[in-house]
């Protein structure tokens, strides 16, 4: 049974860790998403419904493989859109980002649930047809993939200096030739990307069903798990790793008595809070996140 | 590198002119250095060259040839790079990837390559670096190595470095002189921007004098300290004096065995300082020699060791007025009540129209051309700002006021002003704690001067006492 | 970005917009704008009672409104609201557990109230102490707040006969509604008179210029005696008492359950929505009360759009989304 649960672990961990690579990408530009949540949403309604459009409204035939491909591609598109809408107005114009991501939630939580509803006419539960849903081990793998480049990017490349040159000191890479913005705006659209991509694992993959409160503040634990990862990859998978962990135990504690799920949901931001207080061990943020450049 | 500059005329957005027609030979393999106060031009003037800048007029040029850059890059490439006073290396990064930045982004990890060119550089000039490290964790004088390096990376022949030794404790001194006498051996040509006479009686081949944006003076070998200072300060007369009756027995500002550290540094070192009734005590020297750290730690905006005991109350005029004073989005009347807001409360609530009419009368009193009381603080010329903060300070009655540069970047007329409300509350019984790097006004104003320089007080007695070839030699070091 | 420089001319444009935008949206997916809008925002404005309903829906968002108005104030960016209106009213929620009489109301505000400051000490002091963002640390406190009360409510104070809520308000203790038959209860002119407060405190009181100098200028507030690290504790405070006072409210003086959702719906949500009020009311007291009844005319009219013209009421959230993305969007920097 343990093992049951461990691997049950991984594969609520999957999320988490997309949207966390996601978000640690944005910050160590120097951009802050606290959007993910509204992403996930967005991307979690996305999928189902491109690929149940395609199918049944335009009489698209695919070979089966394809339909889950076609629906994360739909979700990221939708993510980069989003990023690009917040990426632009954390660079170019200078704007409030935490207002932008407080936006895109408001934004997401209301459109999902009315996506449901206009699109199929049910009032916030869809199930996802068989031949759209994708194999979670499939995405799990391709997550930690996507982890370990992650890291090689940020902490071997020469893109990896780039991009964290315009997290720490906007200015000083600025003046050596490093256009700061666009990395941003770039970093913004691929992160959000990821966290949408998070979605859709949701809906097509995870629990095979589209509700409006798909994401149960998921978001909002990978935002978690960015601090306690230290903005970093690796670690990222281990965060993300426990959460999933906790997340699994919490479904087998259920039948012991209810309180216990609820305690199990509030360690990850227990755990944030003793992280960013310094209780337990050095959260070290890109220097300018959050801080949007101008040049002077 | 031989290098000119040529009528370089400055003028910023917010109008100030900071550079008049300064003209500048620079020639290979020499060490010059480029004196003068703080706001003299001295930086200014080499981030023109630098590319940092563009000039308002004037014109550069390379090896007789005319140049325009339009960037830094620009003027990399043609060989003249620049380190900055405060550091500009990336946090977060190691040494090598802050080198390896400028050669842009790719998939590809730091080539051996950047690493060998690094480490090369690094060897001829005589030190080394642990390449690998995060460079928050260095210290600062091998920071500075690292931004050496960065700026010969790209093969420059003419290095600037803009006030080097004011992050570094004395043997990191030494050794930077090292690497400028080694540079020189190489045929770089270095401009080397202080203030401190030291330094440059130790390395420049050539020492050329900026003051309030104009050449006034060039020296070569051997080099009078005096005739230095003069250059950098002006001329030092002594004006006639207004004062009124001798300085009294109580003080009103004690201070004792006072520390203040910053990043590690002692900033302020064991300051003994004493104000009386009816005395104004002028704290000179150039200024970054600890007076800023402190006034703060004075008025208890900064944190530090040993005694500061204020009898009664005290006025505050600061430095930087804007950042330090004044709420500039907001009307008049909520600066004035700044400070003193209980003053103008009943029962916990302000009456706006009685501070109102306070603002009224501080403008009329101290001719501040403005509008109305509710006029935004903003809007108001520098001039009009300042004679705000000095007529809030001064109507507060108290007996201690402390200036900090009352008329800094002030016109003569309001110069003159200040500094006649000044005497006038000392003659009223106040005791004045006036920080100024102006000697004129210090010798105008003062009873009683003080000689501050690398956190020190190095000089302390009666006006009379105090002659003006003991004070410069005090304020550079000597 | 200082949302108190955000132009009316900039925040009527964003509205415009946003609504603009909503049609094009309702439009693409079969529904009809004008009769959405219509039932939306003028229904509610035809009808007294539904007026009143509306007025009821904006008085919450009035309190967490100036919670956030409030931080600005003190400079920081102060998003708990929400996990202190959870708190408030779990504390109505506990005192109608234990006191089964009138003293539950005293009781519920004493509790209420208590819990959404003491809320509000754990992102102020790691402000002050460690220098902690406030965004983080309150976006953590709220969900731990969320699930705090989903446990509690569940659990302990869980309604025997109606296990989704908690334990009801007692009757005697209910604040019902001042005009029978409608939603306007004494929580509404509350709200309005606790803005008004608020509002002269601000202006008027010592506190509140020494709260505006500290967020202004902190360096000089210091070098004037002022100690912005007192201003950013009772911007806190303050704030908190607000968010709870409203939780405390949609408690004792909601018809017709008086009591806590077991899934919190009749709380949720409140926080954020008093963000989008300030924001729209550009930090101001009186602005603020404006974007609320605005706001509270959507929510109202969203149940009208819902039966009249069909469209989901979820709509009214993808609006608001809509506006503060504008709002967002249309605010540069001055420099």
């Amino acid at each position: 049974m343990i093992d049951l649960i461990l691997m049950q672990a991984l594969l609520a961990a999957v999320p988490i860790l997309l949207a966390s690579l996601g978000e640690i990408l944005m910050e160590r530009s120097g951009v802050v998403n606290i959007g993910l949540e509204g992403l996930m949403l967005l991307g979690a309604l996305s999928g189902p419904l491109f690929v149940d459009y395609l199918h049944y409204r335009l009489g698209v035939q695919l070979p089966d493989p394809l339909w889950p491909l076609a629906a994360f591609l739909a979700a990221a598109l939708v993510g980069m859109a989003v990023g690009l809408v917040h990426g632009y107005i954390s660079t170019y114009l200078a704007g409030d980002q935490i207002i932008s991501g407080v936006a895109i939630n408001l934004f997401a939580a209301g459109a999902v649930a009315y996506g449901i509803q206009a699109y199929w006419g049910v009032a916030g539960y869809k199930q996802v047809p068989d031949w759209a849903k994708a194999d979670p081990l499939a995405l799990a793998a391709f997550a930690l993939a996507l982890a370990g480049f992650m890291w090689y990017v940020l902490f071997r490349s020469r893109l990896g200096i780039v991009i964290r040159a315009c997290g720490e000191d906007p200015e000083s890479a600025f003046n050596i030739g490093v256009d700061v913005n666009r990395v941003r705006l770039l970093a913004t659209v691929v992160g959000s990307s990821l966290a949408a991509i998070a979605g859709a694992y949701l809906s097509i993959a995870y629990l095979s069903v589209v509700t409006k409160e798909i994401s149960a503040g998921r978001g909002f634990i990978a935002l978690a798990n960015v601090v306690f990862a230290n903005w970093n990859p690796a670690l990222a998978v281990a965060g993300a790793y426990i959460f999933g962990f906790f997340d699994a135990l919490s479904y087998w504690l259920q039948t012991a008595g209810v309180a216990r799920y609820e305690i199990t949901r509030m360690i990850p931001y227990i755990a944030t809070l003793l992280i960013v207080a310094g209780v337990i061990g050095r959260a070290r943020p890109p220097r300018a996140v959050g801080k949007p450049f101008r040049r002077e | 590198m031989k290098a000119s500059l040529r009528e370089i005329h400055k003028v910023f957005s917010d109008g100030t002119h900071a550079l008049r027609g300064v003209s500048l030979d620079i020639s290979p393999g020499e060490v010059l250095a480029l004196l003068g106060e703080n706001g003299a031009g001295k930086t200014t003037l080499m981030k023109i060259l630098a590319g940092v800048y563009r000039p308002t007029s004037g014109e550069i040029y390379i090896e007789g040839r005319r140049v325009r850059f339009r960037n830094a890059r620009d003027a990399q490439r043609a060989g003249i790079a620049m380190v900055h006073q405060h550091l500009s290396l990336i946090p977060g990064l190691t040494a090598i990837e802050n080198i390896a930045l400028a050669e842009g982004a790719g998939l590809r990890p730091i080539s051996a390559e950047v690493r060998q060119r690094a480490v090369k550089i690094a060897e001829e000039l005589g030190f080394d670096v642990e390449w690998d490290r995060d460079v928050e964790e260095l210290p600062l004088g091998v920071r500075q190595r690292v931004e050496i390096v960065k700026a010969l990376y790209w093969g420059a022949d003419l290095l600037i470095l803009d006030e080097p030794t004011t992050v570094l404790s004395p043997p990191e001194v030494k050794s930077l002189f090292q690497v400028v006498k080694r540079l020189r051996e190489r045929g770089k040509s270095v401009v080397y921007i202080t203030h401190k006479i030291p330094e440059v009686l130790e390395i420049a081949d050539r020492v050329v004098v900026l003051r309030r944006g104009v050449k006034v003076a060039e020296f070569t070998p051997p080099y009078d300290p005096k005739r230095l200072v003069e250059a950098m300060v002006g001329e030092l007369r002594v004006e006639a004096v207004s004062r009124v009756g001798r300085p009294g027995e109580r003080p009103v500002l004690e201070v004792a065995d006072l520390w203040v550290y910053e990043g590690g540094r002692a900033v302020v070192q064991g300051v003994n300082l004493v104000v009386r009734e009816r005395e104004i005590l002028a704290v000179v020297g150039v200024e970054g020699n600890g007076q800023e750290h402190l006034v703060e730690a004075i008025v208890g905006v900064r944190r530090h060791k040993g005694v500061v005991k204020i009898h009664g109350g005290y006025a505050y005029i600061p430095d930087d007025r804007q950042r330090k004073a004044m709420l500039l989005e907001r009307p008049l009347v909520e600066n004035a009540v700044l400070g003193r807001e209980g003053e103008f409360a009943r029962r916990g609530l302000i009456s706006w129209s009685a501070a109102s009419r306070f603002t009224a009368k501080l403008i009329e009193e101290f001719g501040i051309v403005a509008p109305g009381p509710w006029a935004v603080a903003r809007h108001l010329s520098g001039g009009n700002q300042q004679k705000l903060v000095v007529g809030r300070e001064l109507s507060r009655g108290a007996r201690l006021i402390i200036a900090h540069q009352p008329t800094r970047g002030l016109d003569v007329a309001t110069t003159e002003y200040v500094q006649q409300l000044l005497i006038k509350a000392r003659n009223g019984g106040a005791g004045v704690l006036l920080v100024t790097s102006d000697l004129d006004e210090a010798y105008k104003l003062a009873d009683t001067i003080a000689v501050m320089y690398r956190g020190k007080v190095v000089a302390v007695g009666p006006v009379e006492e105090m002659t003006v070839d003991v004070v410069g030699r005090k304020m550079a070091g000597l | 970005m200082k949302i108190q420089t955000l132009s009316v001319l900039n925040i009527i444009a964003a509205l415009a917009l946003a609504f603009v935008i909503g049609a094009v949206l309702m439009w693409a997916s079969g529904y009809d704008p004008a009769s959405s809008y219509y039932s939306m925002l003028v229904t509610p404005l035809s009808d007294r009672v539904y007026l009143l309903s509306a007025l009821a829906f904006s008085a919450p968002i009035v309190l967490t409104g100036l919670t956030f108005a409030l931080g600005l104030k003190a400079g920081l960016f102060n998003i708990g609201a929400e996990g202190q209106v959870y708190m408030g009213a779990l504390g109505a929620v506990i005192a109608a557990y234990f006191a089964r009489s009138l003293a539950a109301l005293p009781l519920a505000f004493a509790i209420g109230l208590a819990l959404a400051v003491l809320w509000s000490a754990v992102p102020a002091v790691l402000k002050m102490w460690r220098g902690v963002n406030e965004v983080v640390s309150t976006i953590m406190m709220n969900w731990v707040a969320y699930w705090t009360v989903i446990m509690a409510v569940s659990t302990v104070f869980a309604n025997p006969l109606q296990p989704e809520e908690s334990v009801k308000t007692p009757e005697a203790a209910r604040l019902t509604p001042l005009i029978p038959g409608t939603d306007f209860t004494v929580a509404v002119p509350v709200a309005y008179i606790v803005a008004s407060l608020m509002y002269i405190f601000l202006k008027y009181s010592v506190w509140g210029y020494r709260i505006s100098v500290s967020g202004l200028n902190p360096t000089a507030a210091r070098s004037y005696g002022i100690k912005p690290e007192r201003a950013v504790l009772a911007a806190f405070a303050l704030g908190a008492l607000t968010a709870g006072l409203a939780g405390v409210l949609q408690v004792v003086a909601r018809p017709p359950s008086y009591s806590l959702m077991r899934n919190l719906a009749n709380v949720y949500g409140i926080g954020f929505d008093g963000i989008t009020a300030a924001m729209l009311g550009r930090g101001h007291p009186l602005g603020v009360v404006l974007a609320s009844i605005f706001l509270g005319v959507m929510q109202e009219g969203a149940r009208h759009m819902q039966i009249e013209a069909g469209t989901p009421f979820e709509f009214v959230r993808v609006v608001q989304g809509l506006i503060i993305l504008l709002l967002a969007v249309q605010v540069l920097r001055r420099p």
